[in-house]
């Protein structure tokens, strides 16, 4: 039995996404509409029914903590590219927070909680190595080490000196919500007082690009893919696949201002519900995403018109933003509601298990800069998403709280509430 | 400032547990191994072959769409079911949830492209990468899905209509203690009357089995395949309907030295730690374990870990009958450390620790023998090669 609820604040956030390489640069690449979408450059996608995505251009690993620890650096190699992104965006949020080598007086209350994507060996590998059964000589083969989500989440806790419990979640596309709604509640029950916490994938791949596209989920506008992410337009005709990382450090809040730590957010409230349905389609009536929605927000003690802005999963496919605009009209009826919605999709692309986490990034920058992220390349909205989206170009907000959806393949929902501070 | 949380009751139930090995289907066929040799040679018999899932399962055509992996888990899932009598008319759907310790995604699961990959391979054997775009669709549509690692949480959920709080985890061994340590979370925070936690796993694949002789650990007990689910509900909500518990949840926790692939554990792990937490948490002393079931995994790393912790925690006091399940069942890797409740459920019945359970590497402690069925208490430790720990301690109730 939990006798209270600690408040949870956040002290330290970091990404490497399509449109930046931290976290500041990923916000301003939002709020500036910033459109990274290319053909694929990572592998030859030239005839795939969809050759692009929101890719991380740019990239270094960072060598922060490599260098004085000699085995991490060695265990960095088995870090895939997913975990690569992962690595830096947990380095920027660990420096932020000032919990890099010197923190950590009690590191069974320390512990890492991410969501993590499945990996993919690479097309070759898969022929030359897996199909012929060639395996000697082959002693780093990627589904042994590299693909194994939990390297990530061992690492991290490596480099912050946790010790607690390392939880690698995987819910695909609500995994990293549910990593931060997990994270959360480990601090808020007392059982942690910091947890880094976030989610990271790439399923820029052969293998995965292959099966959304037999899925029919991406968006085939080829001539056009700059403007092909575009959630709740009427014209929308799948997602597109983004790849990244973003992570936090979650804190206790007196423990927080104990050792002097720069609070930048809060989060307050989390939902999470199984649509029990079916594994790619939302419940026609948006059943469990309603009830994640309505759970974050009781967990917060809030009402419905005190959020201000909800981030929506929001992928740009046809049933995601009709259902989830369903839901969210229940849940904040527009009469009553001064919520306004957009889908960050359309900058970043889908990071899958990482869009829960940056998602609830934006939800948070929003509220410290009290600034709406504009809903880039809606042209004309879908009569059937009858929710109030925030205009095109960024605009001025009036509002202490906002909430961030996630919904996923498997019929995981998660909704988390952000505080402003 | 804090929020005062629902302030229920929390005295968690083990009602029910279902399973599925290459042994059999359900925890009597599993538990009967003990009482007979040994009748696995190597890692192929230990792989569950020949076994028709369609009659245990509700929807018969999901073995269709998902992995070989995944139906293990959804019949041991619905074995669960009915062995504590759970089901759609018994639940409240929003107050039940479904916890999970799922494997990594596997290369098989890109089985359905080999078609294709050789399509796009010309004659002397160069695969042309771009070609690859066009050939790939002569695999399934739902190819993706197969190898979605939560599958079992969405199907389980679809049949039990179990909307709640729910989770997916991959910590290799202590995957099935993450659902539970999250399921029991969600329980105490009010949240459910009623979990399935439990975990399934099929890595004794060719790239895995061959993986582990390449890092030396031929020796080691062969990967298994398998699943195991147990059914925790608040103990009022179990009475109301008649169950009975076959044990009380007092503490679940998990810790990590970080090591991440090929470390090396020493001597200042923190597993001893853990476990000294998790008996403060539980409200009870090390002399207070009658039995002890360890991973047994006989991966040399992880033998020694578990074999120092015990060592520390238990140093200068009465130790407790050292078991694991892995003499039988093998290494059920993400399905292990909830099976284990079974054996206990078995053992405190017949009043006896088979000897066929005590590993040699373990036969240093206190004998089977000397095992008393009065002392309820019981603890499950779970270890991973890259430095997870977890430790679950229970309380056996009457049969």
């Amino acid at each position: 039995m939990y006798p209270t609820k600690r408040r949870v604040v956040i002290t330290g956030v970091g990404a490497v996404t399509p449109v930046g390489n931290t976290m500041t640069e990923t916000w301003n690449g939002i709020i500036e509409g910033k459109k990274t979408v290319g053909k694929v450059e990572i592998f030859d996608a030239e005839k795939f029914s969809c050759n692009f995505a929101y890719q991380v251009r740019d990239f270094k690993l960072d060598q922060t903590g490599l260098s004085e620890k000699p085995e991490l650096r060695e265990k960095s190699k088995f870090l895939n590219r997913a975990g690569e992104f992962g690595w830096n965006a947990s380095i920027e949020a660990a420096k932020q927070a000032g919990i890099l080598s010197t923190f950590n007086n009690n590191p069974l209350k320390t512990a890492v909680c991410l969501g993590v994507g499945v990996g993919s060996p690479e097309l070759s590998w898969h022929k030359e190595v897996y199909m012929t059964e060639k395996y000697e000589g082959h002693e780093t083969n990627p589904y042994h080490r590299k693909y194994f989500p939990n390297t990530l989440s061992t690492l991290v806790a490596s480099l912050i000196g946790a010790k607690g419990a390392t939880s690698t979640i995987h819910t695909a596309c609500a995994s990293s919500g549910q990593a931060l709604g997990e994270a959360y509640e480990m601090v808020a029950c007392g059982d942690y007082d910091v947890v880094m916490t976030g989610g990271a994938d790439s399923m820029v791949n052969p293998f995965q690009m292959a099966g959304f596209c037999l899925l029919g989920a991406l968006s085939s506008r080829v001539s056009d893919p700059k403007s092909a992410s575009r959630p709740f337009d009427a014209d929308r005709d799948g997602f597109v696949l983004g790849e990244g990382a973003c992570m936090f450090v979650f804190e206790e809040y007196e423990h927080a201002k104990k050792r002097g730590a720069n609070i930048i957010g809060e989060i307050c409230g989390y939902g999470v519900t199984e649509s029990a349905y079916r594994i790619t389609d939302l419940h026609p009536e948006g059943r469990g995403v309603i009830e994640s929605m309505e759970m974050a927000l009781k967990d917060a003690g809030i009402s419905p018109d005190q959020v201000g802005y909800i981030n929506a999963h929001g992928t740009s496919t046809l049933l995601n933003d009709k259902v989830e605009s369903l839901a969210i009209s229940k849940v904040f009826p527009k009469d009553s509601s001064k919520a306004k919605v957009s889908s960050t999709k359309s900058t970043t692309g889908h990071l899958i298990s990482a869009a829960g986490a940056l998602e609830f990034a934006v939800a948070m920058m929003s509220l410290k800069y009290q600034v709406y992220p504009p809903s880039v390349n809606l042209k004309k909205q879908d009569p059937g998403c009858d929710v109030t989206l925030t205009p095109s170009e960024p605009s001025p907000m009036n509002s202490a709280y906002a909430l961030s959806n996630s919904v996923g393949f498997g019929g995981s929902n998660t909704s988390l509430v952000a505080r402003r501070v | 400032m804090s929020k005062t949380l629902n302030n229920k009751p929390n005295d968690i139930v083990i009602t029910g547990l279902g399973m599925l090995t290459a042994t059999g289907l359900g925890m009597d066929a599993n538990l009967e191994a003990f009482d007979a040799p040994a009748n696995k040679k190597n890692q192929e018999d230990y792989k569950v072959k020949g076994f028709n899932p369609a009659p245990h399962l509700s929807d018969r055509k999901v073995v269709k769409v998902v992995s070989h992996r995944d139906v293990l888990g959804l019949v041991a899932f619905e074995e669960c079911l009915k062995n504590s009598g759970v089901s759609s008319q018994t639940i409240n759907p929003d107050r039940t949830g479904l916890y999970v310790g799922a494997p990594p995604s596997s290369c098989s699961d890109h089985h359905n492209y080999e078609e294709g990959i050789s399509a796009a391979t010309d004659s002397s054997g160069v695969l042309h990468e771009k070609n690859f775009g066009e050939t790939f669709r002569t695999a399934s549509p739902t190819t993706l899905l197969t190898g979605l690692p939560n599958n079992v949480l969405c199907y389980g959920a679809k049949t039990l209509d179990a909307r709640g709080p729910n989770s997916n985890y991959t910590t290799l061994e202590t995957s099935s203690h993450m659902a539970l340590i999250g399921a029991i979370r969600s329980m105490k925070l009010g949240r459910l009357d009623c979990a399935i936690a439990g975990g399934y796993t099929a890595h004794s694949d060719k790239i895995f089995v061959s993986a582990m002789k390449m890092r030396g650990y031929a020796e080691c007990t062969p990967i298994a395949e398998g699943a195991a689910f147990a059914t925790l509900e608040q103990r009022s909500v179990a009475e109301k309907r008649g169950a009975k518990a076959i044990c009380q949840v007092l503490s679940c926790a998990a810790a990590s030295d970080a090591i991440g692939p090929y470390g090396k554990i020493d001597e200042t792990s923190i597993f001893p730690e853990l476990i000294m937490n998790t008996l403060n948490h539980a409200g009870v002393s090390a002399e207070d374990v009658e039995v002890l079931m360890v991973t047994g995994s006989a991966i040399p790393d992880v033998t020694a870990i578990e074999k120092s912790a015990v060592s520390k925690v238990w140093k200068n006091k009465k130790s407790p009958v050292v078991a694991t399940t892995a003499t039988r069942w093998g290494n059920l890797m993400e399905a292990g450390g909830l099976a284990e409740i079974g054996f206990l459920k078995n053992a405190y019945s017949k009043k006896e620790i088979p000897a066929t359970a005590v590993a040699d590497e373990w036969k240093d402690t206190k004998s089977a023998k000397e095992f008393n069925p009065s002392n309820t208490v019981a603890m499950i430790l779970r270890t991973s090669p890259y430095g997870e720990y977890s430790c679950l301690i229970v309380k056996m109730e009457g049969p």
